[in-house]
């Protein structure tokens, strides 16, 4: 009877000894930080995140600073849509630090950090480090750029220290993504091969320092157009970039070889999802049919009538608004809802409450047949017309005496979206507001139309269900989220929120 | 008339009963022979004796400690069946035969006495309380104790206390019957579980269940057993009882026991029951007629598709249910064996939804070694296979599809119209297929060993394994597979843990003192692996989800697989010393270490104490002959909750999408969380004084407690700046929630005559709950707004999280009444002189009850029975989410409304007060009505019984949508989302036959 006691107690004992050291993780289906980077492969795959915060800038928040300006808008349509009336207050200019469009990037700038910062520490020699670096560092900066744009006075973060930061000045901020960009120049490659598509190259670099400069006077008081035309004749001169002869041609399911995009988002369908999907937003409910899409369409946004209305019919850009009655794939006429025919107008009565088929729906990026909500089109953050608009903007603005050569580089750029291109069509004389114009005629949809209403200085103004105009120019960035603010005691807001 | 007395009797001396139930549960042998007598007697007048030819009389009264008299005691001569039985004032006269010199009294309730006949002088015997109740054996951690000396807050429930009717889970069981223990099963679907949560919500992340041990293996899941299986089920309610359980004992314990074998009889049971059911309460949508009246009276430009669809009743049918269990069981002295195999097949109510589960459960018994050595085995396995609602928006569909739409078109197929969730609710119900299987299996074995009489070992091992399966196939002559050309998908599970557990078991009475310990030591893993595929594209729908290879369109995202395990080991110990029946103390520790917290915080010790003294027992409550039991009760401990995901506190890389290079994508790997190595327990303490009473021979019985629940450490995702964090939120231990509350139990026996009994059980509990922080030095977190996406066009969450404020507060615009055109006016809340919804929002509402109420009554009137289960929860708002959504004209023509919209004026919607219902309900939960055959002594069938029972078969409320009852999910509930599968309402008839 004791031994049997005795047993027992001894598996007891046993299995605690055994047992008590058996608490560490075990992970299967998850790799520990510091298991992982000691080969090549293991360290592109650590790199490969720096570009994929690039899948972060076509995201929910870049519409929603589309919303705020003359260019795009989401009406309610009875209930759907409304969405609290948050579409019309943002229109309207009457965002708050807790209702806003985030673009408070650090997501993006503290994975860059962190691959940078796994870099440092890894012992795996690699072939091209100071490429690496240098390519790590454009991104960062171009994440850094978009804040600065859009909030202003952001932090400066390039390390890991766990203490909370404080604000730097929209033009510290202004001089580190200079410098920055200067630095890394020389280290960043130039040519343009597949190998060097959605990289940061040596030509996306001058392309972000001419935006740069060309918003110096808004970031920083004091505006540096030669600097900006500096790196526009540098692109054109250098760079092999040029106009696509068709305007569409960027826009293509297959937009790989676009000799215009110097620097795309290798959105995909499968792989490269962000919230790139236009057409599920916009579309009727019906236009699904037209493209037999996968995916439901939400019959959403719209671009702002008086908008529309300013572009020439005869424009080729004029295609990038659905309007007018659709079709099925078969040709059939699409019906709405409540069986009428689907008839689109560019006109739209109340934004508070649209009906299904008023307001032109977006249609610039080439639908697929069997497509779905997520493009497989990749999206230009910067095309070579921009730098030809921009070359222009900086002539004009250094001297007026500079308009003749000015306006001949905008018809440059016009001339190919009329067929023909003949001498109605061309700006006979150019000024800010038909340059401004020209610039919402080329770059519609794509995300720059805030910052060229802030440089042109449009953004307080009134348009269609923007009745008042801004105050003050504290709306010309947007508030520090309150979420951020809440989390850092040590960020002061910017004016007026 | 007699009744009438009988009852009028029983107010006036009202010590007297029968507690003929509590003896039939417990089947004392004792009982059935008085029972006997009495049914001998019951042709005679029941005062008069016996003329016996020879001998002599012999009279007497009987009463109790108290000197009260009692009538109905059966009074038998040792050897013979000579008996009589005392009259109304408790006084007996007999004819003893001559030679005969003993009698027994009897009595239920009551400890039987042998008296021996006296010359020459009346009788006078008092009759000690049995207390019978007191002596019921609880299962807790751990081991078992009598009810007398619990120290900790535990409901014991069993067979006779059990819900009745459709009962396809454990927890359906016991809902009602415990104060403090909510179940809610918020719609019909067989296929779905209900939830509970015990004593209010202590947790925002981590878990409000409390923890499930079945058998002594902690973490089961209930399905593993059939409710036929089940012998009680003991729920730990306070800290005291509870901490034995340690890190995952902070929602409270419940202990399944399951039915084993018996020495003596082999006995077969049969039970089985067949219900139907329907769907207890409907919407009131506009018909087809009242939608084009509407169209023609506004002028619409509508399409009329001709036919006349009620969509939200289409989409539903009778439901039944059938359940059969057969169960062996027998034993001798040494070997004990129980086994059972339930079926149950279950057709819901909702087109294509359906379940069937087989339960098959072994339990052997073998004692060895002069019964030193007794060596249990379990198994049990469920086997279950169900059809789920396969696109779970059906009930939306139905509720906007225009009613003039048909369901079928002219050439018999489904009829579809182009819209925004708008698919013909009747043929996705149809077409599609959502097929799951999932197999338990809990296999168990126990060895005890007496190494002294008062020293016991144990070693307990348990593996459990739970299996998954699912297809489901959306074809291409769907709405939902049309784009894809059919999606087809697969996705298996398998769960795995393991335990193992050996324990020390002291237990010793030196005289007036009693001493209980047990020491132990636990280790329990678990892992959990998955994999899941998909692929769309299929020439033909003829494969289903069988042959996902046929596919031509597989996405790098259509494969995925994944596994992640924890483990916990712990040492537990507990000390129970009671002096002289009168003052008992508890004090348990239990320290557990869990591989899912940091290193910095992996162990942590949860201790408890408890004190008991039965007031009762002492010299000066002797006066209080009405007081046969009263026990102060007083604990205090502290439990934990570990319910978060794995590997929360590491640094880790996961998959995180593809990058591009050179006309391709690689996997990318990335930081998947910031780490927190600091992660530990959220930790309650609770404080729990209760007060049991058994008073006037258990005539009034129950107890009363109140309780204080301190929940810190509170688990939960708080945002964190970044920079410097890589990402804005990490899960740390911050907050505090605290919930406070009283639970009241009366048990009473109003009237028990021969032929008739009535019992009555009614429990109340309120509990107070109240997020008290969501902030410390290094976190922050002001407000959290919750319960989102439930409102389909507003972009409002409808509850708050906020410190100061309850869980479940109702969040909105404040309705003051509307203007002359019917649009709704709401308060100014800022007083800015103007309503703005974003800065006007207020609180508007609470969706916890002040509190329930739960009334059991049951009768016995010769061989019939009935019992009925009254629920009643008072004071709770529902947000209305139905008629929120569905008031709205503007949702016309495209869209289908209630009826109550169209008296609401077309305007803009806003979440408001006006949708915050009062949801207090009494329903009436279930009643039985059966028949117990009698059967002779000598028949080969022993027991036989029929039944009716109907469930929730009404409900009286305020509440204007399908049911208040709705479903709690996580930290958000009261709201009735509109889309969701309903209540439903059932009869059933049983039978229950053993041999």
């Amino acid at each position: 009877m004791k031994k049997i006691a005795k047993l027992v107690l001894a598996i007891t004992l046993g299995t605690t000894l055994f047992s008590s050291c058996e608490l560490d993780e075990h992970l299967y289906s998850v790799i520990p930080q510091d298991k992982y980077g000691i080969t090549t492969e293991e360290i592109n795959s650590l790199i490969g995140p720096a570009y994929g915060t690039m899948v972060n800038y076509v995201n929910n928040d870049f519409w929603m600073q589309e919303i705020t300006t003359d260019e795009y808008m989401i009406p309610a349509r009875g209930l759907d849509w409304l969405s609290g009336g948050i579409h019309l207050r943002y229109h309207r200019h009457e965002w708050t630090s807790n209702e806003c469009p985030n673009l408070w990037n650090f997501n993006n700038v503290t994975t860059i950090n962190k691959v940078i910062n796994m870099l440092d520490n890894t012992t795996v020699e690699l072939a091209d480090k100071d490429r690496i670096y240098a390519e790590l560092r454009g991104l960062r900066a171009f994440w850094y750029f978009t804040m600065l744009d859009g909030i202003g006075n952001v932090p400066i973060v390039t390390t890991f220290e766990a203490s909370l930061p404080t604000n730097n000045t929209r033009k510290e901020v202004f001089e580190f993504v200079e410098k920055e960009l200067v630095e890394i120049g020389e280290h960043l490659t130039g040519e343009v091969t597949p190998a060097t598509y959605t990289k940061f190259t040596k030509w996306v670099n001058y392309a972000l320092l001419a935006k740069l400069y060309i918003n110096a006077e808004v970031y920083t008081g004091t505006p540096q157009w030669e600097k900006a035309l500096k790196y526009c004749d540098l692109m054109i001169t250098e760079s092999p970039y040029k106009l696509e002869p068709d305007v569409r041609n960027n826009f293509k399911v297959k937009n790989e070889g676009s000799v215009e995009n110097i620097w795309a988002i290798p959105y995909d369908a499968n792989y490269f999802r962000g919230y790139f999907i236009p057409y599920q937003m916009s579309w009727h409910y019906s236009s699904r049919s037209t493209y037999n899409l996968v995916s439901e369409c939400w019959n959403g946004p719209c671009a702002v009538p008086s908008f529309v209305n300013k572009f020439d019919r005869d424009d080729v850009r004029f295609g990038w608004f659905m309007i007018g009655q659709q079709y099925d794939a078969d040709g059939n006429k699409l019906k709405d809802r409540n069986g009428n025919d689907l008839n689109l107008s560019i006109e739209v009565k109340d934004f508070e409450n649209a009906t299904e088929t008023e307001g032109a729906r977006l249609l610039k990026w080439e639908p697929e047949q069997g497509g779905r909500n997520h493009l497989n089109n990749d999206f230009a953050v910067f095309r070579f017309s921009d730098i030809l608009l921009m070359k222009a903007e900086c002539l004009l603005r250094i001297s007026a005496g500079n308009e003749p050569e000015a306006r001949g580089i905008v018809n440059q750029v016009r001339e190919r979206n009329f067929s023909p291109f003949t001498d109605d069509k061309q700006i006979k004389r150019l000024t800010l507001d038909n340059l401004l114009d020209e610039r919402g005629f080329e770059f519609v949809f794509e995300g720059w139309r805030r910052n060229d209403q802030i440089r042109f200085g449009t953004f307080g103004d009134t348009w269609d269900f923007k009745p008042g105009k801004d105050k003050n120019k504290n709306t010309w960035v947007f508030p520090i989220p309150l979420i951020e603010m809440d989390k850092n005691p040590n960020l002061v807001q910017n004016p007026g929120y | 008339m007699k009744q009438m007395e009988a009852l009028n009797f029983s107010h006036q001396k009202s010590n007297l009963f029968y507690r003929k139930m509590l003896v039939c549960a417990l089947g004392l042998s004792v009982a059935s022979t008085a029972f006997s007598t009495e049914v001998a007697q019951e042709k005679t007048e029941s005062n008069t004796t016996v003329v016996q030819q020879q001998g002599r009389l012999v009279k007497g009264i009987v009463t109790n400690k108290g000197g009260e008299t009692i009538p109905g005691v059966s009074v038998l001569v040792k050897g013979t069946t000579t008996g009589s039985m005392t009259d109304a004032n408790g006084q007996f006269s007999l004819h003893v035969p001559t030679g005969a010199n003993t009698l027994q009294f009897s009595f239920i309730g009551m400890q039987s006495r042998e008296v021996d006949i006296p010359k020459g002088k009346e009788m006078k015997v008092v009759l000690e309380e049995d207390m019978v109740a007191l002596e019921e054996v609880v299962a807790i951690g751990y081991g078992s104790v009598s009810k007398k000396d619990l120290t900790g807050s535990v409901v014991n429930l069993s067979e006779k206390t059990f819900n009745k009717g459709v009962v396809t889970s454990a927890e359906q069981l016991i809902s009602g019957q415990v104060a403090g223990l909510v179940v809610t099963k918020a719609g019909g679907d067989p296929t779905e579980g209900a939830s509970m949560r015990l004593r209010g919500t202590t947790s925002l992340l981590g878990g409000n269940a409390p923890l499930v041990v079945i058998d002594g293996v902690p973490g089961a899941s209930m399905n593993i057993v059939s409710p036929q299986d089940i012998e009680s089920v003991s729920v730990l309610k306070d800290a005291s009882a509870a901490a034995i359980y340690g890190a995952r004992s902070a929602n409270g314990v419940i202990i399944i026991t399951t039915k084993k074998g018996k020495e003596g009889h082999s006995t077969i049971s049969y039970d089985g029951y067949f219900g139907v059911e329907s769907i207890a309460n409907n919407l009131n949508m506009l018909s087809a007629d009242q939608w084009r009246q509407y169209v023609k009276e506004n002028n619409l430009n509508a399409q009329d598709y001709g036919a006349s669809t009620e969509w939200h009743k289409a989409i539903f049918r009778t439901g039944y249910s059938q359940n059969h269990n057969l169960s062996l069981t027998g034993g001798s002295k040494t070997t004990k064996y129980r086994a059972s195999v339930n079926y149950l097949d279950q057709k819901g109510i909702v087109l294509n939804n359906d379940l069937q589960r087989m339960n098959v459960s072994l339990s052997l018994e073998q004692s060895a070694l002069d019964d030193k050595l007794t060596v249990r085995l379990n198994a049990n396995t469920t086997l279950e296979k169900w059809n789920d609602i396969a696109d779970k928006t059906v009930y939306t569909y139905s509720y906007n599809l225009n009613p003039t739409i048909p369901i079928y078109d002219e050439k018999g197929d489904y009829k579809e119209v182009l819209g925004h969730a708008y698919y013909n609710p009747v043929a996705v119900l149809n077409q599609l297929t959502s097929n799951k299987k999932r197999n338990f299996f809990q296999g168990r074995m126990q060895a005890d060993y007496k190494i002294l009489p008062s020293l016991t070992a144990t070693v307990n091992g348990s593996i459990s394994r739970n299996n998954f399966l699912y297809g489901y196939y959306a074809p291409k002559t769907s709405k939902p597979g049309e784009a894809e050309k059919g999606i087809a998908k697969r996705n298996t599970s398998e769960d795995n843990s393991s335990l193992l557990e050996a324990n020390l078991t002291y237990d010793k009475i030196f005289g007036k003192h009693k001493v209980n310990a047990i020491v132990g030591y636990s280790y329990q893993d678990f892992t959990n692996e998955s994999f899941s595929a998909q692929n769309r594209n299929f020439a033909t729908d003829l494969f289903s989800y069988n042959n996902l290879g046929a596919g031509n369109k597989l996405q790098p995202s259509d494969v995925s697989s994944k596994k992640e395990s924890n483990r916990l080991i712990s040492f537990y110990g507990r000390a129970t010393y009671s002096f002289n029946n009168k003052y008992t103390a508890t004090a348990t520790v239990r320290r557990d270490g869990s591989s899912r917290f940091g290193e910095n915080n992996r162990w942590g010790i949860f201790p408890s104490g408890s004190l008991a003294w039965r007031m009762s027992e002492e010299a000066f409550m002797d006066n209080l002959s009405f007081v046969e039991d009263l026990k102060l009760r007083v604990s205090y401990g502290i439990t934990g909750n570990q319910e978060i995901p794995n590997y929360r506190t590491m640094a880790l890389y996961g998959t995180s999408g593809y990058y591009y290079s050179n006309g391709e994508f690689f996997t990318q790997y990335a930081p998947s969380q910031n780490p927190n190595p600091d992660l530990k327990w959220e930790q309650t303490a609770q404080l729990n004084v209760g007060l049991d009473y058994y008073l006037w021979g258990g005539k009034l019985r129950g107890s009363i407690e109140y309780y204080n629940k301190q929940t810190s450490n509170l688990l939960y995702d708080y945002p964190v700046p970044s920079p410097p964090y890589q990402f804005g939120s990490m899960i740390a231990n911050v907050g505090k929630v605290s919930n406070k509350g009283i639970e009241i139990v009366i048990e009473s026996t109003p009237i028990q005559r021969k032929e008739f009994k009535w019992d009555v059980s009614f429990n109340f509990s309120k509990n107070k709950n109240m997020v008290e922080s969501l902030s410390n030095e290094e976190f922050k977190r002001d407000v959290v707004y919750t319960g989102a996406a439930s409102i389909s066009g507003l972009q409002e969450t409808s509850q708050i999280l906020k410190a100061g404020f309850p869980l479940g507060t109702f969040y909105g615009a404040k309705y003051i009444g509307q203007d002359e055109n019917g649009i709704f006016q709401y308060e100014d809340v800022s007083g800015d002189g103007k309503f703005v919804y974003a800065d006007d929002r207020t609180d508007i509402g609470c969706a916890q009850p002040d509190f329930t109420i739960n009334l059991t009554n049951s009768f016995e009137y010769k061989n019939f029975y009935m019992s009925f289960l009254l629920r009643g929860v008072f004071g709770n708002d529902v947000l209305n989410g139905s008629a929120l959504y569905l008031n709205d004209v503007s949702r016309l023509p495209g869209n289908n409304i209630l009826d109550s919209g169209l008296g609401i004026a077309k305007q803009k919607l806003v979440y408001s007060s006006y949708y915050i219902e009062d949801g207090s309900f009494v329903r009436l939960d279930n009643l039985q009505l059966g028949y117990n055959f009698k059967l002779g002594q000598n028949s080969k069938v022993k027991r036989l019984r029929v039944y009716v029972t109907g469930n929730n078969l009404f409900v009286i409320t305020k509440y204007t949508g399908i049911d208040p009852e709705v479903g709690q999910d996580g930290m958000v509930f009261g709201i009735d989302a509109q889309n969701y599968y309903p209540k439903t309402r059932s009869f059933t008839a049983g039978v229950n036959i053993s041999f």
